[in-house]
């Protein structure tokens, strides 16, 4: 077990990750990346609506997850746009996922 | 209704009617939705109003239901409607489902409402939208809208409507 492994364990939350039929339990650090720039829009307004352009950092340890969609933590989910392993030593250390929130699915039907 | 949304309105119906999966009017309020099918986004793009008639009066006409005599007024709208047409970036629909949404769209406004005269559609080709995250083709109808209202007896005002317009 890694040192990240156990700080996770401890102090990190609970979340599900979705990778199409399969979903994996697991605790994970979350924080919104936030920039110095103080004009940033954190919304984008589109001709299909407001969008949220919030940007999420998760961290969690390595497992059988690989290329994952979405995350479901306390009720909101967030889609991974990114996912990166920080190695220690040569032995991967944890993941960082780069994710925003995910949007409520429409198919056309009213 | 204001009558550029009366003929939006128009327009998103005769799309949905005609097999569209979703016909919406752009810039809707709350926040954007991830879509799983192709949808077309409707909007103005440049419009005039053209005044019928003297003030737009068009004179009386007899109601054979009622038995009433009725003021009728009429203006006419010459407007270029945009249609964004959007496509989800995956293996069932992807690119290649805009254009053949655009002729879809192309057949359904040969039936559109009689006060809405079409006289051409126009698309560009298919790009990707960063910003929606999706593929989109802009297509351009060009068209004339007339609307009428009809005057109560005792002069109120009704909504001006579009010609041949289906109410429920």
């Amino acid at each position: 077990m890694t040192v990240f492994s156990m700080l996770v364990e401890r102090y990190g939350d609970d979340a599900t990750l979705h990778k199409g039929d399969e979903t994996f339990a697991a605790r994970i650090f979350l924080q919104p990346v936030m920039t110095r720039a103080q004009d940033r829009r954190f919304s984008q307004m589109t001709p299909l609506g407001e969008r949220d352009r919030g940007r999420f950092y998760a961290f969690l340890s390595a497992g059988e997850w690989e290329e994952l969609e979405y995350i479901c933590h306390r009720g909101t989910e967030y889609t991974v746009l990114r996912m990166e392993r920080y190695r220690v030593h040569g032995e991967t250390s944890h993941l960082e996922l780069l994710l925003e929130k995910r949007e409520e699915e429409y198919d056309g039907g009213d | 209704m204001a009558e550029i949304d009366v003929v939006i309105s128009g327009v998103c119906a005769a799309l949905k009617a005609a097999g569209v999966p979703a016909a919406v009017t752009s810039f809707p309020f709350g926040g954007k939705k991830r879509h799983t099918k192709p949808i077309a986004a409707v909007s103005v793009k440049s419009g005039s109003a053209i005044s019928s008639g003297f003030a737009e009066y068009l004179g009386e006409y007899l109601d054979v239901e009622t038995g009433g005599y009725y003021e009728l007024y009429g203006k006419r709208l010459e407007l270029t409607v945009g249609i964004g047409i959007y496509s989800p970036p995956d293996e069932q629909h992807g690119a290649i489902a805009c254009p053949k949404l655009f002729s879809d769209i192309a057949a359904a406004v040969t039936r559109l409402p009689a006060g809405l005269r079409v006289k051409e559609i126009s698309c560009t080709e298919t790009r990707f939208d960063e910003d929606v995250g999706l593929f989109l083709c802009e297509a351009e109808l060009s068209c004339a809208a007339h609307l009428y209202a009809r005057a109560e007896e005792e002069g109120e005002f009704l909504d001006f409507r579009l010609k041949g317009e289906v109410v429920n």
